[in-house]
């Protein structure tokens, strides 16, 4: 008596059921959750955390993107003009939230990233009303520009806080399934850096991998992937791959190798990196912002500064190096050192600053940085040095790469084109089923065969599926490509059974089990030459089809391991019914 | 006279067949080779430069003219997208050789009146180094391919000529895949490479059951019993791959998979005559000659 749920069967129902649990579909769910949390923010500082799902904000139910974006689009003020007088000038700016300016006890302003606002100013007046101190100030800005209040109900809390600005996160759908999908499907930017050196190490490229992630995390992408590939002939490559960014903010922060050198009377004083500099300023309109604006060549150039501590060994080189220097005077009368300070970024010059008299010799820590930046007109001149900015802060903070790099391949994808391509795919793969199963059943024309060979290709897209979500593996196009190659051998592999259970039977010396094992011969064969062609392409293309690669080789080991075994098994069963 | 009676008396008569598609297919790669310097036409990917995806509904027609006209010395070549079965215009691809990307997407929102952004708005760049590492990657890992792969089939058949045949059976349907990109303008690029090594696998398939079945199972039944028992087995896995490769290439809406596709069927298409011609023909010359 043949069994149906043979052992070879019950694996089969073991491996389906582990995958549906890895994949954990969820047709029904719906609302949205946190995607990503921007590092150092108010939104990360009040709690907010990636994947908590959302409810709702403000008591507004929140069922859709749409719908978060509109309860909290009240928190897109429109500008307020403000106009500003102080000792030197009267202008007017407008603003959406705080004035991002520093000031001291007595008004004077000591940092400014407003144009027109220079440092020692005084503010005097604000819409006509007389600023005696801070405490004015503050009260009268808070009437102005009040902050608001938000309110996020998640299944994870409540969170509540004022703001001036809508919390810094990114929400996406609540995830139907565990399955990841790749960059190609979900939108992004991916670059492929090669180092510029030959022969280097696999240490180096670790470090390289993670100066860079800590770099992106700094500059506060957390959604990135970073990992080191080689390709056949040993070259070396870092991909890194961010959904849902802009290509140009990436370039610029991963292509420089970020080497920042000090340099007085061309002896170096400190370089970028915790070493040299425990401390920088960043995001801190108090410590770092624009110094002032210039109408310059055909444009506008501002310039940017920040302040940064030096390490104890840092401050002794400085004093080592100025204690020499002579005392000159500037050409506005003020008493400096005869050399200046130079800030070099890859050996290229960024800026170069007169060292005040008074720091002679002196083992100073505290010293601000300050780098240019210019535009057409003011605003873009002034957005750009911020720009500059944010960037030489995200190198002083991580140090340098390990090694130059070049950008070898980058890549920005929209994410509307993996949208159609998930449908599209769906689609797809049922017409295919179809067409295979039609073919099937003209050459068999049993129900009993094709039922479990559709079984059976479905029961391998799953578990390939399942395995891809338990390992984390990110489903692409290529990937996609994978699946389906695999699935036509499997295909393939179920009509060598067929024919051999079926049609062997001129040969009534064998039974069935002689009859599967000599298929299985066969199969054998066929999955190792598919499997050794497929192993050189995990190196081609610096690992960009390997998702291709691994889904094949998955794809055919499940086949032949798992659902094959119980195909078998079922024809074995049918047959002799 | 039957057709298998015909096939099967005919055999050698009908390899004129697969010689002379070998002979166009090598004709059209060494007529490519000698014009352009190369057997494949490599797309952006393996010779460097940018590919920009676009999404819209707008008409393209004439952005290749208009491309060129802007920007005199680059070099463009356009790709419509159109909605599956209609011509609804569903974006473009535009190839190029030209780096200044940003100045494109001026033109580009100039000329369709369109704002590009992330959401509609793709570029791939791939430096001209790095396409030559990728060129070359792929041309090891071929050759590693092909030499794995005669590896598996000798160990388990043992026998130098039929070794041999299934190993010339999988380069013909290469060659004859390749010439139809060729022909059809498919560009060799990382994918199209890989469809060209799965090629292997769904090639070495029939021809793996075809020989196990004439040289293994010498008890059960005669040669051409055993033969036309495998063009049984082996064609109704060629169809139904055939079948499901053709629903994915009207289907699929990505240009990738398409040309995947297409490589793949058209290398299932020469694995009908390489199997079932040849194969078949040394097989059954080696099979009587060693009784």
């Amino acid at each position: 008596m043949v069994k149906i749920f043979t052992l070879r069967v019950w694996i089969l129902v073991f491996f389906i059921a582990i995958s549906l649990l890895a994949i954990r579909p969820n047709p029904f769910a719906s609302g949205i959750e946190i995607k990503s949390v921007s590092a150092n923010s108010l939104a990360a500082d009040n709690g907010l955390k990636q994947d908590l799902k959302i409810i709702k904000v403000n008591d507004i139910d929140i069922k859709t993107i749409a719908d978060y974006n509109n309860a909290v689009s009240y928190l897109n003020k429109k500008p307020v003009e403000l106009s500003i007088v102080t000792d030197r000038s009267k202008l007017k700016v407008n603003v959406t939230n705080k004035i991002k300016i520093g000031f001291d006890e007595n008004l004077t302003i000591t940092k400014s990233e407003i144009p027109g606002l220079a440092i020692g100013d005084k503010i005097l007046a604000i819409n006509s009303k007389d600023i005696k101190n801070i405490t004015d100030y503050i009260d009268l800005i808070n009437k102005i520009i009040p902050k608001e209040k938000i309110t996020i109900k998640t299944k994870g809390g409540e969170f509540s806080y004022l703001t001036y600005s809508q919390p810094e996160i990114t929400v996406r759908d609540v995830k139907k399934t565990n399955i990841i999908k790749g960059l190609d499907l979900e939108g992004g930017t991916r670059v492929l850096l090669h180092p510029k050196e030959k022969d280097v190490t696999d240490l180096t490229i670790n470090d390289l991998v993670s100066v860079l992630s800590n770099r992106l995390n700094v500059y506060g992408l957390t959604d990135l992937s970073i990992r080191s590939v080689k390709d056949l002939s040993g070259n070396k490559y870092v991909l890194v791959e961010i959904a849902g960014v802009s290509s140009d903010e990436v370039e610029n922060l991963i292509a420089a190798q970020g080497k920042f050198e000090a340099k007085i009377a061309n002896q170096t004083v400190f370089v970028g990196g915790k070493k040299d500099l425990p401390f920088v300023c960043r995001g801190d309109g108090s410590c770092s912002g624009i110094r002032s604006c210039n109408a310059a060549q055909g444009g506008y150039q501002c310039q940017f500064e920040f302040a940064i501590r030096l390490s104890s060994e840092a401050a002794k080189r400085h004093a080592e190096v100025t204690k020499n220097l002579q005392i000159i005077q500037s050409p506005d009368g003020r008493s400096i050192l005869e050399k200046n300070i130079d800030f070099y970024l890859d050996d290229q010059l960024v800026d170069s600053l007169q060292i005040g008299a008074d720091l002679k010799g002196r083992e100073t820590t505290d010293i601000a940085i300050s780098g240019p930046g210019s535009g057409q007109d003011q605003k873009i001149a002034q957005e750009n040095s911020i720009k500059n900015m944010n960037k030489l802060q995200t190198i002083l903070i991580t140090g340098s790469l390990p090694v130059d790099i070049e950008i070898a391949k980058l890549d920005n994808i929209s994410p509307t084109l993996g949208n159609d391509f998930v449908k599209n795919t769906f689609l797809l793969a049922i017409f295919a089923l179809i067409a295979v199963t039609l073919v099937v059943y003209i050459r068999y024309r049993k129900s009993m065969i094709i039922i479990p060979m559709m079984i059976t290709m479905i029961s391998e897209i799953l578990i390939i599926m399942g395995i891809a979500a338990l390992i984390k593996w990110n489903i692409d196009i290529a990937a996609i490509v994978g699946i389906i190659a695999a699935v036509g051998t499997g295909v393939d592999d179920q009509i060598i059974i067929t024919d051999e259970v079926l049609f062997g039977e001129k040969e009534t010396v064998l039974n069935w089990k002689q009859r599967i094992k000599r298929a299985f011969a066969i199969i054998m064969t066929s999955f190792a030459t598919v499997f050794v062609a497929t192993i050189p392409l995990f190196w081609v293309g610096a690992g960009l089809i390997r998702g291709f690669a691994l889904t094949t080789i998955i794809g055919i080991s499940v086949g032949v391991f798992i659902t094959r075994p119980a195909f078998a098994s079922i024809v074995e069963y049918l047959v002799n019914k | 006279m039957s057709i298998a009676d015909f096939y099967i008396n005919n055999l050698k008569k009908l390899q004129l067949i697969p010689i002379i598609i070998l002979v166009i297919s090598m004709g059209s790669l060494f007529y490519a080779y000698s014009t352009t310097g190369q057997f494949l036409d490599k797309d952006i990917s393996l010779k460097g430069g940018s590919t920009i995806t676009i999404n819209t509904d707008k008409d393209t027609t004439n952005i290749e003219s208009f491309l060129n006209s802007r920007f005199g010395n680059a070099e463009f070549s356009v790709r419509k997208l159109t909605k599956f079965g209609t011509s609804v215009p569903e974006g473009v691809i535009i190839e190029t050789n030209f780096d200044k990307i940003d100045d494109i997407k001026a033109a580009l929102e100039d000329f369709l009146k369109i704002k590009l952004t992330n959401n509609n708005f793709s570029v791939e760049i791939t430096g001209a180094s790095l396409g030559k590492a990728f060129s070359s990657q792929i041309i090891i890992a071929m050759i590693f391919a092909f030499i794995f792969m005669a590896i598996v089939i000798f160990i388990t058949f043992r026998v130098f000529v039929p070794s041999v045949a299934v190993i010339f059976a999988a380069i013909f349907d290469m060659i004859v895949a390749m010439a139809g990109m060729n022909i059809l303008g498919i560009k060799l690029s990382i994918s199209t490479a890989a469809a060209l090594l799965l090629l292997i696998g769904y090639s070495v398939d029939t021809d793996i059951l075809l020989t196990t079945k004439i040289l293994k199972r010498k008890t059960s039944g005669n040669l051409n019993d055993r033969i036309f028992e495998s063009i049984k087995t082996g064609t109704t896995m060629t169809f139904t791959a055939i079948a499901a490769l053709l629903v994915g290439y009207f289907l699929t809406n990505s240009y990738v998979m398409k040309a995947m596709f297409m490589v793949i069927l058209m290398g299932l298409f020469a694995d009908l005559f390489s199997t079932w011609l040849v194969n078949v023909y040394l097989l059954k010359a080696y099979a009587e000659k060693h009784g």
